[in-house]
């Protein structure tokens, strides 16, 4: 036996109804009805065209929010990540060369002809950065004695 | 070609072609945009939802740039936005029968398949007794403006209940032509009822 609908399920059945009719009408029939009832169909555009684009402008505002959250958290990230690199240009070089010694392999695959003397600063920050993401920095924080 | 949006594949369009699609369109899509989400929104007021017709644009618009469906090419756009729509407005009558306890009959409803997540569209709730009322003076409203075109008449009850415009003109023995007549005077009828 079918199921009574209440008031409020009728209204909604009838208003899809009724959705599925304008959907289904011609541009004719359409604008005559808004005539009929003194609506200006161009005033209508306007107000859901300036709906639309209220919209695309939210759309474009939270992409660049979300940009800016994501270059914060990388921005954090790489602040950590190079938080064991000392500011010293000497103990930054001393560090690395502790790691050279601790990781021969990576010494022969950096420098490959190279003397460590002829490494820039530059090259040195490099190295250090790569060291630190991968790893390699990990438990040398008491390394203040200069081994 | 304009910038894909996020997810956007090679058959699907750019948003640069969704902004000019919105500068693009004509007062009878508008029309037909608007009178179909108002529509949609007072059948959810019917459910206890207390969302107008632009907070349904505005969610499928939201969708149509974030979704996970994008505007396909070869589909009109406003035909792509309607449907957006519909699905948003489904979507939020499914829970709220859920919600109300009534079950979920409707094929409308049942066959909704949401492209992108709707949940920050959040209608205010209707209390019951309220929405009940606020119902039975809205659809008095139609019937008392239609109350001596019989057809029209017998078209709302029919519509009411869920009946096809097919089911209609078959019990009603309409052709084709007395059943579009009704349906217009109806919908321009109601039209007027709206502003």
């Amino acid at each position: 036996m079918a199921r009574v609908k209440d008031d409020g399920e009728r209204l909604h059945a009838f208003a899809n109804a009724m959705a599925d009719s304008v959907e289904a009408a011609s541009d004719e029939q359409l604008l005559l009805d808004a005539r009929s009832a003194g609506v200006d169909p161009n005033h209508t555009k306007s107000h859901v065209q300036q709906l639309l684009r209220g919209a695309v402008k939210a759309s474009k505002q939270r992409r660049l929010e979300q940009a800016q959250a994501e270059y914060k958290s990388s921005l954090a990230a790489f602040c950590a990540a190079t938080a064991k690199i000392p500011a010293q240009r000497a103990e930054q070089r001393t560090l690395l060369m502790h790691v050279f010694q601790t990781h021969p392999e990576i010494r022969s695959v950096t420098l490959q002809h190279r003397e460590f003397s002829e490494m820039t600063d530059s090259d040195v920050q490099t190295l250090l950065k790569q060291a630190e993401q991968l790893g390699l920095l990990d438990g040398l924080d008491n390394m203040e004695d200069g081994e | 070609m304009g910038q894909k949006a996020p997810g956007a594949s090679e058959g699907s369009a750019s948003r640069a072609e969704i902004e000019a699609a919105i500068e693009g369109l004509s007062p009878a899509d508008a029309e037909r945009l608007r009178r179909s989400a108002d529509s949609r929104a007072a059948g959810l007021k019917g459910l206890g939802l207390g969302v107008c017709g632009d907070d349904l644009l505005q969610e499928a618009m939201g969708l149509a740039l974030e979704g996970t469906r994008r505007w396909p090419k070869g589909v009109r756009f406003v035909t792509y936005l309607l449907q957006l729509v519909r699905n948003v407005a489904g979507h939020l009558a499914r829970r709220a029968m859920s919600r109300l306890g009534i079950p979920v009959q409707d094929q409308a409803v049942v066959e909704v398949v949401m492209s992108g997540d709707p949940d920050c569209l959040v209608p205010t709730a209707i209390p019951d007794p309220e929405r009940l009322a606020a119902a039975r003076e809205t659809t008095g409203r139609i019937k008392n403006k239609f109350a001596k075109d019989e057809t029209v008449s017998l078209i709302i009850e029919g519509w009411e209940t869920d009946m096809t415009g097919p089911d209609i003109k078959r019990e009603l023995e309409l052709s084709q032509n007395d059943y579009e007549t009704a349906v217009t005077r109806l919908r321009r009828g109601a039209r007027s009822l709206e502003e």
